[in-house]
């Protein structure tokens, strides 16, 4: 089982740049998408013209409606909630990683300043939902 | 006993009693009312504070002394305890004649009569207005550092957020040029790339030690019993020490009621100050503890360059390095904070040093381990 698509929701060019990179140097076939804040992430995902996400990669500072919010939204939509979320951010501190977990994200991995250590956090990253399991798009989870 | 000698020992016991109600009347407002609150008796302070005469008083309700500014149910509270035999304590603010307010500290006393009902109230007053006056002052102040304090731990939050996103986005393109266009820069084009790098990464570890200072105060943790032996080791393991130093705890040491993460910071930094300057091809780093009556006394001391005692103040003030930045990676960070974290917890923090020979820093840190910072201060983001 591999990884298809992405949908990294990230403000920031160069952090932007820095995953597509990675994606390159880990030579994965696999297809990123980027939506620059939640709003139009949120776009994104209702358009049908859109594949699906395997993964949503998600920045918690972002601007209009922030990661966190973003976050709220798609884990109240009854089809949306099932795609895992991981979030790849500047913030070590304990509140946006609570606020984070207790909206049920899958991960959370904080950016460092050096980017051949990112590298091996999108490394671990792919090859972890490489192998676990996605929720396949026609079933909707309830409650 | 014949009359004589009774009137004798009652004749006593009334000047004992009026010495009492004597020097009593020097300190207190004394009053005595009825069961309804109507005052049979006041004494003179009483009229003095009130700046009612006697006659405004006597048969008048204590209530004319109402201000106000206690709610119905803490009068009902008050009766409610009086009336049933008990003695009430508590600070009562009432308005004198004039319409200025005074505080007094007051106990009412119900004297019970034979059926055992209260039949009349005594009640002693002490003026606090002035103390009252420097609590609500207190209050302020605290309200005001509170607000402060909240101030500051966004100005962090923005500061993690805002000012590293830029180091890392410069960070990743230095890197990506080399890489990129390796093939068309010359060995001075890398140089200089490589000089960026370095910089960021040092402006990186400035802001984390700003902020590490700044959260060194505000921050509070738990209290634990560190085991500062093994909290020593798993430093040391952490700052991955070059082979030529070694590293050795001289005397066994002690475990103390500290923040671990604060224990840490402070041995951290001295041990990893002793390692970035050892100059020496062996180099010897030494931890002790000795007991001072109530304070541990620590000592880590090296056999490094040495420090000219001329900067023995100047090594610990904020942003202070003694060598030019690029000579040693240096924040001029770790010696305030450690400064900072002492300080904190009521102890003082020295260095003695012989230029060329060795540095030994010195600190205590009292042996009851207790935080004397305010408690009341709280705030920060944990």
């Amino acid at each position: 089982m591999t990884l298809k698509n992405i949908l990294l929701l990230e403000d920031d060019d160069i952090d932007a740049m820095c995953v597509r990179r990675a994606l390159k140097a880990l030579n994965s076939n696999c297809k990123l998408d980027r939506a620059e804040n939640g709003e139009r992430g949120l776009e994104y995902l209702q358009d049908h013209v859109n594949k699906r996400p395997d993964l949503i990669l998600l920045d918690i500072n972002m601007p209009r409606m922030n990661g966190i919010e973003f976050l709220r939204h798609v884990k109240n939509n009854s089809t949306l909630r099932s795609i895992p979320i991981v979030i790849l951010t500047t913030s070590e501190l304990d509140i946006d990683c609570c606020s984070a977990f207790n909206l049920s994200v899958a991960g959370y991995m904080t950016k460092p300043i050096d980017y051949d250590q990112f590298v091996t956090i999108m490394n671990t990253i792919i090859n972890y939902w490489s192998v676990s399991q996605l929720v396949r798009k026609d079933l909707i989870i309830n409650g | 006993m014949d009359n004589e000698a009774q009137n004798a020992e009652t004749s006593t016991s009334i000047k004992e009693l009026a010495d009492f109600k004597y020097a009593l009347d020097r300190h207190a407002i004394v009053a005595v009312t009825d069961r309804k609150g109507g005052i049979l008796y006041a004494n003179d302070k009483f009229c003095e504070i009130s700046k009612y005469s006697l006659d405004e008083l006597i048969g008048k309700n204590h209530r004319i002394l109402n201000s106000k500014y206690h709610s119905e149910e803490f009068f009902r509270d008050l009766w409610q305890t009086i009336k049933s035999g008990n003695v009430w304590r508590g600070d009562i603010r009432n308005r004198a004649k004039d319409g200025s307010f005074y505080w007094v500290d007051t106990t009412i006393v119900p004297i019970l009569d034979e059926d055992g009902a209260p039949d009349r109230y005594i009640a002693i007053r002490a003026v606090i207005s002035e103390r009252k006056r420097l609590e609500e002052e207190n209050a302020q102040m605290i309200g005001d550092l509170k607000a402060a304090n909240q101030e500051l731990a966004d100005f962090a939050y923005i500061i993690s957020h805002d000012l590293k996103a830029p180091l890392r986005g410069i960070s990743s393109l230095a890197g990506w040029l080399v890489d990129d266009y390796a093939d068309k820069l010359d060995a001075a084009g890398k140089e200089k790339l490589s000089l960026m790098a370095a910089r960021v990464a040092r402006l990186n570890s400035l802001v984390d030690g700003i902020l590490a200072y700044s959260r060194a105060g505000r921050n509070k943790e738990e209290l634990i019993l560190v085991d500062l032996n093994s909290l020593i080791r798993n430093t040391v393991d952490l700052l991955a020490v070059p082979e030529n130093i070694s590293i050795e705890i001289s005397t066994p040491l002690p475990r103390i009621i500290m923040e671990n993460y604060k224990a840490q910071q402070v041995f951290q930094n001295l041990i990893s100050n002793a390692v970035k300057f050892m100059d020496k091809p062996i180099g010897q780093i030494k931890i002790s503890a000795a007991r001072d009556k109530e304070y541990w006394h620590f000592t880590v001391a090296d056999n490094g360059p040495g420090i000219d005692s001329k900067y023995f103040d100047r090594v610990f003030e904020l942003f202070q390095t003694l060598n030019a930045r690029d000579v040693a990676e240096s924040t001029g960070v770790g010696l305030s904070l450690v400064k900072k974290i002492i300080e904190l917890y009521g102890g003082k923090v020295w260095v003695e040093s012989e230029v060329d020979v060795k540095t030994v820093f010195h600190f205590t840190l009292p042996v009851a381990g207790s935080v004397m910072v305010n408690e009341t201060l709280g705030g920060g983001l944990k």
